[in-house]
């Protein structure tokens, strides 16, 4: 089946260079390595095509467009300078996507049909744990690589106890980054109480980080004064908040779903619970976030990863480009993370000197790159991205720790203090 | 010990909702015996008109209800005119299946129309709260509450006073009888459906502005709307709101008492234990 | 005509032989497609046991589906089970809590059946997220050197399926059958000509439970990651109840044909609009219900014998 081509415009990373010194160390062992390993491809004739089963609907539907327009654009700007270098000829590459309606299943299937359907040379990552370690499976079984990213390592090495050799992440590792909101709690309101209450609900993410939370708490100096469990998809949180109110925590941190978070949101209003630090993670990693809850929103908390405060070779370029439509946001840094994944998995290509899916994999695992979110190396198949404490202020999502940048207290809006 | 009141009333006053939305499937199921399942997707179907009204409009959400309503009633007599009547006619399972084929459309339309972000209807007292007799309570659940008893109130008079409301209530215990006294019980089977989807929108636009919606968001209220509607005793307007004020706190109380994973668990089970030992409800009359 | 008495059993053969060749004619990613066609059509026809020949509307059906996965994963997982005896407790794991919902749903008819069914699901899906044994939320993971390749699941699937419309055709011959739909159609009779009602409800629940706990293995090996909402959610009664509805309750071809229409007609055409085809599955199944009787499959027949009644006689 031959896959559509595009004519899209072309940018080609610095790392140019070292991709094409690469390629020809790669060129020479090529000759030996071609037809070793499973897997599709040999010298590639025409157009190489990545795959990406992506959440485009349903529940997540405002994370899969946002992946999708980093993997295009990257892909974009190779093709316009030309087409990937590999094996000696340039080829354009084609991003096919399959939309999974943010069911796991489907994720499978389709990681799948992308591979054996679509030709697909090797993969690029879904949204989430939840599908991306169903896609990492499909890599595992058919011999794919995939990259990925928004996907926290620990929760996605536990869906492989043996260990991925196909799958390569590039994001957060959750022990350090739950521990970063004791710090940054520190940080922002040194006289809080310590007393921290927990939200997190019966979801994967929401079960992990209570649990990091309860264990890490005491080393930084806090303790749990309340901690409420509840399924995804509730939307009364009335009793949780009076009695987090009651415990007298004034740390407030949050992992659970966005429709779930902006009722508890109005609801802590509501009840006159007036938390001094208070995160919403996954929450309100979205621009519905302060759309839907207005002055609600402003100082709330959620991790991030890279900032636009970062700027590496090429980073001004997108920023500059994505910035004033997408906003300083979550959104932004998918984006960005999103196009530097797919110049991995590009450089890796090329390095591979062929669309053999070992080579290439071995490939990754012997990434050294200047990306556009810095320098990436893989240990144990991940990459930790660095962690940053983001706060909601006005319609950006500003880093404010560790950072100089000046942060704003989390007030309730028209309550008295 | 006020902790505990406090969780009963807050769960009595969310009750309200959950008496809204199963008095529209109370009407429905007593006047035809039809479980109508698209309840939920004329729930947030609902939401998102009164949603596209305050956009356009800046109306406040409870006001745009006035014209939301009126739209909610043909959309829903037209359903049950055109559609429903037939297969009812027809007998088994047919309705219930073409509500299921409903749900399904109309869920996935609003996807289509709206996104499957979750979308709040603005309001000032959408996060309101006050404090009353040492109890903090959310003023948007007062006015839930407040708006169950108006509807339940209005649709009892209705039934027992009014000339359609009689005729409503013979086509529904019998409608061949009522029939042949010149009833006209297509009719009346639309009016009640129509009745029933503005219901639902009423609760769907409460729920908005409670939380927020998303083309899904009616399902959870479905299966709570129906626990309302058998432990209320289906024909039993009052029963209705009893029901959804107990549902209401039985939920905060299990909650409470075992924590939020296991409450869920707790009342459906609860409610197919109601199903197997007592179909009839509190205030129903026990059918063979 | 005399060839026609052996029209069934031709198109039966054909069926198996088309369905053994498969994996020779399809390569890796049509296979992928056929396996979810079978696997669907076998659901719908586990489904239809119970509601369209039982007249059991059930909306919890994923319940046994996931119960079946669930437990062919801790067997494997926890006890190291190879697939083959995973399947055999999967298809028991099905069977009994399907017999278990069939009591304790006993005294309920129509609509609370239904309603009283869903919520039993939402309870069971409850459950699994938060038991730890299986992981929580999180779920499991099958050893991946312990599931079979693609081709022998596609086999798996393919017999089960074949099993399944078997059980259906037979009960379209057998005096067992007889039972059950007199039981469907009018219970206080059928108890007076001397069925014992409750025992034929529960047995066909816990047949048509153990061939979903099957088919819920078979997708268990299939996507080797097995999570409460992949195994217990709605997605999976709504196709089951769609795709038998709109083919025919109640046939035997139907739950088959229902499944080709939905999903490969209409889903895999949309691929890129998975809400358009929800859609269009929403406007079908209204469409069936109000304009045929048998739905898709039986308007067909109708069809072809009004077609079969203009031709003329053969000497």
């Amino acid at each position: 089946m031959t896959p559509r081509t595009k004519e899209t415009a072309v940018y080609l990373p610095r790392a140019r260079r070292a991709a094409l010194a690469t390629a020809a160390t790669a060129l020479l062992l090529a000759g030996c390595a071609s037809g070793a390993g499973s897997g599709s491809g040999g010298s590639p004739a025409g157009p190489i095509t990545l795959g990406t089963t992506l959440p485009l609907t349903g529940p997540l539907a405002s994370f899969g467009p946002v992946l999708q327009a980093g993997y295009q654009k990257a892909i974009d700007d190779v093709n316009a300078a030309g087409g990937l270098p590999v094996g000696g000829g340039k080829h354009k590459l084609v991003l096919k996507v399959l939309d999974n309606a943010s069911n796991p299943n489907n994720a499978t299937q389709q990681a799948r049909e992308l591979i054996q359907n679509d030709g697909a040379s090797a993969l690029l990552g879904s949204f989430s744990p939840d599908l991306n370690n169903p896609v990492s499976t499909v890599a595992q079984q058919l011999h794919v690589p995939v990259i990925m990213t928004v996907t926290p390592i620990q929760a996605w090495r536990a869906g492989n106890p043996d260990g991925w050799t196909y799958a390569w992440d590039v994001f957060d590792y959750e022990p350090s980054t739950t521990s970063l909101f004791f710090k940054a709690a520190t940080a922002l309101a040194p006289s809080n109480d310590r007393k921290v209450a927990i939200f997190a609900d019966t979801e994967n993410d929401g079960i992990l980080w209570a649990r990091l939370w309860k264990a890490e708490a005491a080393q930084y100096g806090y303790t749990i004064a309340y901690s409420a469990s509840f399924p995804p998809g509730t939307s009364d949180f009335s009793q949780y908040v009076q009695q987090a109110k009651a415990s007298g925590a004034q740390v407030l941190l949050a992992q659970m779903l966005p429709p779930d978070g902006i009722a508890l949101w109005k609801q802590i209003h509501a009840f006159g619970w007036k938390p001094t630090v208070a995160a919403c993670n996954k929450c309100s990693a979205s621009a519905l976030f302060p759309k839907d809850l207005g002055a609600l929103a402003e100082g709330t908390l959620n991790f991030g990863w890279w900032t636009p405060d970062d700027i590496f070779p090429g980073t001004q370029r997108l920023v500059s480009y994505w910035e004033p439509s997408t906003g300083n946001n979550i959104s932004l840094e998918m984006k960005v993370t999103a196009y530097a994944i797919t110049g991995i998995m590009t450089h890796a290509i090329s390095a591979a000197g062929s669309t053999n899916s070992s080579a290439i994999n071995t490939a990754l695992g012997k990434t050294s790159l200047d990306t556009v979110i810095g320098h990436v190396a893989f240990t144990g198949q991940a990459f930790r991205t660095t962690d940053y404490m983001l706060q909601w202020q006005g319609d950006s999502q500003v880093r404010i720790y560790p950072t100089t940048v000046k942060h704003v207290p989390y007030v309730m809006p028209g309550l008295d203090k | 010990m006020s902790q505990w009141a406090a969780t009963v009333v807050n769960g009595a006053l969310l009750g309200g909702v959950y008496a809204i939305a199963g008095l529209g499937l109370a009407l429905v199921f007593g006047v035809m015996r039809l479980v109508n399942l698209a309840h939920a997707a004329f729930l947030a179907g609902g939401a998102y008109l009164t949603l596209t009204l305050t956009t356009h409009t800046g109306l406040d959400p409870l006001l745009a209800l006035v014209v939301v309503l009126p739209v909610m009633f043909c959309a829903g007599y037209a359903v049950q005119r055109w559609l429903l009547n037939a297969l009812l006619l027809a007998g088994s399972q047919g309705a219930l299946v073409a509500t299921f084929g409903l749900l399904i459309l109309i869920q996935n339309v609003l996807t289509l129309g709206y996104g499957a972000e979750p979308q709040a209807l603005p309001a000032p007292y959408a996060d309101a709260g006050l404090t009353v007799a040492g109890i903090r309570v959310r003023v948007i659940y007062l006015i839930g509450l407040a708006l169950a008893g108006a509807c339940v109130t209005g649709m009892h008079l209705a039934l027992r006073r009014t000339r359609l409301g009689i005729a409503l209530r013979a086509a529904a215990a019998d409608p061949v009888t009522a029939g042949t006294m010149g009833v006209n019980v297509d009719h009346l089977y639309a009016l009640a459906f129509g009745i029933g989807t503005a219901l639902a929108g009423v609760s769907g636009t409460v729920v908005g502005v409670a939380f927020s919606v998303t083309p899904t968001s009616g399902l959870s209220y479905l299966l709570l709307g129906f626990t309302v509607v058998v432990l209320g005793g289906a024909g039993s307007v009052a029963g209705t709101l009893a029901a959804g004020l107990l549902v209401g706190i039985a939920e905060a109380v299990a909650g409470r008492a075992i924590g939020g994973q296991y409450a869920d668990i707790v009342v459906y089970l609860a409610f197919v234990a109601l199903l197997a030992f007592r179909p009839q409800g509190l205030f129903g009359t026990a059918r063979a | 005509m005399k060839a026609r008495k052996y029209l069934p059993a031709a198109a039966f053969a054909a069926g198996i032989a088309g369905l053994a060749l498969a994996p020779q004619l399809t390569g890796p990613s049509g296979l992928s497609t056929l396996l979810y066609l079978v696997l669907y059509a076998g659901l719908a026809q586990s489904w239809n046991l119970a509601s369209g020949f039982g007249g059991q509307a059930s909306l919890g059906h994923a319940a046994f589906l996931g119960a079946g996965a669930y437990a062919a994963s801790i067997a494997m997982l926890h006890g190291g089970f190879p697939a083959a005896a995973a399947l055999v407790v999967a298809a028991g794991a099905g069977a009994t809590l399907a017999a278990l919902a069939a009591v304790a749903l006993l005294r309920l008819r129509g609509v609370y059946f239904a309603v009283g069914s869903l919520a039993l699901a939402a309870a069971v899906l409850g459950l699994a997220t938060i038991w730890n044994y299986t992981g929580a939320s999180q779920g499991m993971s099958l050893p991946l050197d312990a599931v079979p390749g693609p081709d022998a699941i596609f086999y798996l699937a393919a017999a089960i399926t074949l099993a399944a419309t078997a059980v259906a055709w037979s009960l379209t011959r057998t005096r067992a059958g007889v039972r059950l739909m007199a039981v469907r159609d009018d219970e206080d009779a059928a108890a007076g000509l001397g069925v014992n009602p409750r025992a034929v409800r529960i047995l066909a629940m816990a047949v048509s439970g153990g061939f979903a706990g099957l088919l819920g293995a078979v997708i268990a090996l299939n996507q080797v990651i097995v999570t409460p909402d992949n195994v217990f959610g709605m997605d999976w009664t709504v196709a089951m109840l769609v795709m038998t509805i709109t083919g025919g309750a109640g046939t035997v071809v139907g739950p088959i044909a229902g499944a080709f229409v939905v999903y490969y007609l209409i889903q895999q055409q949309l691929l890129d609009y998975p809400t358009l085809s929800a859609v269009l599955s929403g406007v079908l199944l209204i469409a069936v219900v109000r304009f045929t009787r048998d739905g898709i499959w039986g308007a067909l027949c109708a069809g072809a014998r009004k077609l079969a009644r203009k031709l003329p006689e053969e000497a």
